[in-house]
Formats: C-alpha cells, structure tokens, sequence
C-alpha cells in the first residue's frame, strides 16, 4: 500500500505549519523517487539478453571510455546499446507523464490522454505514409520515418487548434470534438495505405504503431536530451495555471490568469514533447494516462508537485516497461507498447469501475 | 635441399589457422536451408523462428522473429556474421550489429527461380562454397527442366490456379504478380486467375467466381484440420468454381511455396500432379 502524504495534525497546530509540514513531505517523496528512478535506470544498463556481470557494469560507470581487451563487444553494448536506451527511456516517459498531467489539467478531465487532440493519430499516418513511399522513391526510410512522425504530429495539432478556435478562444470541448475528428482521418489514410502497401511496409507500419526503444542511439539521445529539458521548463511554468484552470476558466480568468495565452502555451508543449516521443519510438500508450493517476493518487491535485512527479514516475515506468519488453521472453524483444498497455489497461479499468463506484 | 622445401612449403600455404572460423547468424528460412545445402550447416549457431528445416537448423538456439530481431540477443551469440532474407530487420538492429563489428548479409533476391539460384551463388561465395553452390544450382535446373518437359507434354499449358495464403472474414489472401507462387505458376505455363493484383491482396469473391479458376493451392498451415480441405471446397465463392466443384484444392508447404528454397521443385512436381488431373477430366 502506498504510504500516506497526509499530515497528521490537530486543532492547535497553526495552518502554516501544517503547510509547511506536507510541502517537506512532497518533497522527500519527489526525492525519494528520483533517486529510485536512478537506482532503476542504472539496473536496467546490468539486466538483458546480452550477459554482463555486475562488477562489469560498476566499472563501466567509473570509466565509461575504457575498452577491456577482449571485452570491446560488451562495451559496445553497455555504451552504445543500453546506456541510450535508458537515457531515451527516462526522458521519453518524463516527457509523456507531464504531458498527460497537463493535459488532464487542461481538460479537467481525468481520463484525458494526449492522443485526445490527434497527435498519435497524425504521426502514425505520416510514419505509415513514409514507411510504404518512401522506398519507392529509392530513398531509406530509416530517417524519413522520424521526421514525418514529427510534422505529421504538429500538423495534426495545428488542424485541431484552428478547428477548436473562436472568438473567445480555444474551448476544450471543441478540442476535444475535433481531436476525435482527427484521428478518425488519421485512421481512415492508416487504413488506405495499408491496403496499398506491399508486405514488408505492411509489417513495418504493424511493428511501429506498438512502439520501441530497441533503435535508441546517441545522436537522438542528445537531441532529445536538450528538447526535453526545454519541455520539462515549459510545463513547470504552467503549474500555476493548471491549478487555476481547476477551478474553471472564468475563475481562473478573474484570478489574474490569461486563459488564452496559457491554454495556447501547454497545447504547443504537449504538442512539442509528444511528438518528438512518438517521433522516435513510435505510439506508446496508457503512459500519459495512467502515471498522473498514480501520482496524484500519492502526492495529491497541487501541480507544483504533481507536474515534477509524473516525469519522474513516468520515466520509472517506461524504464520498466523497457527491462521487461527486453527479459520477459529473451531474447525475443517485446514492443515496449504492448507491455505499457498491458500494465495500463487494467489499471484504466479499474479507475473506471472506482469512478462508477464513487457515483453510484 | 629438403630444408629449403620445407621451409618454401611453410611460407607459401596461407595459414588458415590464423583466420577465425565464420559464426554465422541466420535469419529467414530460405537462407538458413541454402546453408545447410551448401554443406555449411555447422556454421550456423543460431537462427531466426522461422528456420525450421533441416532438423538441425530446427534444433538450433531461436533468436526471435528475423523482421524484428534484437541486436542484444544476436550479439549475446557472438557471432561474426549474419546472414539475412530480403525482410531482415529492424534497420536499426542492422546498422547496430554492424557497428559491433558484425558482418551483416542481407540477400535481396526477386521472388523467381532466377532470384533463388543467385540467392544461392550469393550465399555460396560468402562461406566458400562457390563448387557447391554451382552443383546445387545445376541439380535445381535439371529437376524444373525435366519437370517442364512432362508439364509440356501433358498438354497443362494455360490451366487457371489460384493460391490462397489467407481465409478470414473479410475475404481470401491471394498471391498476386510479384510472389513465388505466380513465379512457379509461370514456370509450368499455369496462369495464375489473381495476376493482376499486385503482391498478396484480398481478392472479391465475385472476382473469383468470374476467374473460374481450375486449381487451388493453400499455405499450408490452412488446411491443418481433418475437415479443413472440405471446408474450403465448401467457402461461398470456391464452391461455384470448377476447383471447388471437384474439391482440387491441395496444401503446399509454406516454406518452400512462398520463400526461395531449394526444395521447390518438389513443390512444382505437387503443382504439376494436380494441374494434370484437370487435363485427364
């Protein structure tokens, strides 16, 4: 059971200090779990079909350039296997766990996912698109793939935004309509292109749409490093906000809040940081969904903790999900997709059946 | 004098001790048979799941799908080679394998008897066993030329077939143009009712119904059941054919119907005993 971040206090206590209390308290927790976060990050460069002994990896960490003689093949997989991946890990599921809690803050609904405003749908056609043409052309689809994901997401958010727009702004409701719209066209060019494709696009499209880290190198990881760490600072701007859009968007307004510019600013970073994941390891689902459930299940509604938790427990989770896409049935690699929605979907209905509970 | 024979012997044999032997890395079934073929199964130290033929190859470590194989997993077998089929993949595994300084082969051949003997004087020449390789081809030919001559003779020469790969909901699988089937199908001079649909597609039921195809051959893992075969005879648009009428459907083996094998001209002597049962009618 997860342990409990409320304060015990009694009448006498004055408020500040109760305050203070569960702020120091939060606190502990975010560190208590970034410093599991790296616990776990270092395991998964020691766990794999590829047997490396412990003291390996330790000395690996010390002197990360050192080749042993008669070890290059093993540092090649510490170094240039493993070591991106989980760096790729860690910052793509920070990246979709904040996602999701600014999303479900914007929307004021917890069972919002970022999929909603078409951004998986868009860079899945556009993948889907480059993977069966792209070849025709006599061109590799290897780079082309991650590029068109990319614009396919944007353009996608960028139809759904000016469809949602209107004299007084963006209204979530209308987003959310023309997100579905989106990605039923989206599903609609996936189908037909499906249909034209030859085999081998066929199940190049199949496998990307389930989503995998296994092609994690160096190059994406330091783009991907600088990117996320922009997308990390965007959100943490919008903590104010997506407190006071709790209350409502007329509220928040007379609270001093431009509704307009803030709505615009966490839609573009949600946009941004989803994009670049799913660029580069395809659709990976239930991780926006379900980590700000857990997290706000654990350190409670206020998004100045609630933002920083998700990252962390979304890259914890996706640094599982990779360990055991990678030994569940080694050496045969599972999607790492599959293992997010198996561990999601139940946990998706069980939120659902508290909810009617809670109703009822 | 002997002493400088010796020594002259010495220095002019290259010394093969000193090159590591190939450990080789399989992916597809069609190149993990030629291997064995080529009397260089011993090798193979792993293979993909779908290398199943010879019983040796099947007994071999199974390193996971060849379309989606981990670079962890092959290289935990540490291997100097890998040998793949055209669909060998993800990309990124090979540009990783080759990174680790694994030789990587991926033999890229159309799916015709043409693309199965360079597939094989391809793989031939990579473990050097070009004589084997010229033998094995030559015996190839020989057996489809022989088979050509009885096909000529019985007069099968414009007989309609179809080849089946799929039976869901939403239709049959067919090989189209560009697959083994139509290729072997050519060969024998069959015409194949589904050539003008490209690759394998879902083909109309009416479409079939209309083509009237006089054959029918299905993957073979289709007709498993006891009952399969008359199941199939019995499907709403085979059922109208002159093939469904007479139940002239027969199972081709997967492996050696849809992939480059060595043993397909025994697949052609099976498609060539059913075409000829059509003429005798």
């Amino acid at each position: 059971m997860a342990p409990s971040l409320s304060v015990q206090y009694d009448q006498n206590t004055p408020s500040s200090d109760r305050i203070l209390r569960l702020h120091q308290t939060r606190i502990r927790w975010l560190l208590l779990s970034s410093i599991l976060t790296i616990l776990v990050a270092l395991m998964s460069l020691w766990v794999g079909s590829y047997q490396i002994q412990l003291p390996d990896v330790v000395d690996f960490l010390f002197q990360p350039t050192d080749q042993p003689l008669g070890h290059q093949q093993q540092w090649y997989v510490l170094s240039q296997l493993r070591l991106p991946r989980s760096l790729m890990a860690s910052c793509i599921g920070a990246l979709l766990g904040m996602s999701g809690c600014a999303m479900q803050g914007l929307v004021r609904n917890p069972l919002a996912d970022p999929g909603l405003i078409g951004i998986s749908g868009g860079a899945a056609a556009a993948a889907a698109a480059s993977i069966a043409f792209v070849p025709l052309l006599g061109a590799s689809a290897l780079f082309s793939t991650s590029l068109a994901a990319f614009l396919g997401a944007l353009l996608s958010v960028a139809i759904v935004v000016r469809m949602a727009k209107q004299v007084q702004g963006l209204t979530v409701a209308t987003l959310i309509l023309a997100g579905v719209a989106i990605n039923a066209f989206s599903g609609t060019i996936i189908g037909a292109i499906s249909y034209m494709a030859d085999d081998d696009a066929l199940r190049q499209i199949s496998y990307w749409t389930m989503g995998s880290l296994a092609g994690a190198n160096w190059q994406q990881v330091l783009m991907l490093l600088p990117c996320s760490l922009i997308c990390i600072l965007l959100f943490w701007r919008t903590r104010h906000g997506l407190n006071l859009f709790a209350l409502g968007e007329q509220d928040a307004a007379s609270m001093g809040l431009n509704v307009k510019h803030t709505k615009r600013m966490i839609l573009w970073t949600i946009a941004f940081a989803v994009a670049i994941a799913t660029a580069l390891c395809g659709i990976i689902g239930f991780v926006g969904l379900v980590v700000p459930h857990i997290c706000r299940a654990l350190i409670g509604v206020n998004h100045r903790y609630l933002l920083p938790a998700s990252g962390i427990v979304g890259s914890l989770l996706l640094l599982v999900s990779d360990m055991l896409s990678r030994t569940l049935i080694s050496p045969v690699e599972i999607p790492i997709g599959i293992i997010t929605s198996a561990l999601g979907a139940p946990f998706f209905l069980y939120l659902l059946s508290r909810q009617k509970y809670a109703y009822n | 004098m002997k002493l400088l024979l010796i020594v002259l012997v010495l220095f002019s044999t290259p010394s093969l001790a000193n090159e590591p032997p190939l450990r080789i890395v399989s992916a597809g079934a069609s190149v993990t048979e030629i291997l064995f073929a080529l009397e260089r199964g011993n090798l193979v130290i792993a293979t993909d799941n779908t290398s199943l033929y010879p019983e040796k190859a099947a007994a071999l470590p199974k390193l996971g799908y060849f379309r989606q194989l981990s670079s962890e997993g092959v290289l935990a077998q540490m291997p100097s080679h890998l040998f793949g089929a055209a669909a060998t993949g993800p990309k990124s595994m090979i540009e990783q394998l080759k990174a680790a300084h694994v030789t990587v082969n991926i033999f890229t051949q159309n799916r015709d008897m043409d693309g199965l003997y360079a597939m094989i004087s391809a793989i031939a020449d990579k473990v050097n066993a070009s004589d084997q390789g010229k033998a094995l081809n030559r015996r190839i030919k020989k057996r489809i030329a022989t088979l050509k001559e009885q096909a000529n003779h019985q007069g099968i020469e414009g007989v309609k077939a179809l080849y089946i790969v799929a039976n869901t909901d939403r239709g049959l699988t067919v090989a189209g143009n560009h697959t083994l089937p139509d290729a072997l199908f050519t060969e024998l001079a069959l015409e194949n009712i589904a050539h003008s649909l490209d690759n394998f597609k879902v083909m109309n039921n009416e479409q079939i119904m209309l083509a009237n195809p006089d054959i029918i051959f299905v993957a073979s893992h289709l007709l498993a059941g006891a009952t399969a075969k008359q199941d199939l005879c019995g499907h709403g648009a085979i059922k109208q054919t002159y093939a469904g009428k007479h139940c002239l459907v027969e199972a081709l083996d997967s492996a050696t119907s849809l992939g480059l094998s060595p043993r397909i001209p025994d697949t052609l002597q099976r498609i060539l005993s059913l075409a000829v049962q059509v003429t005798k009618d």
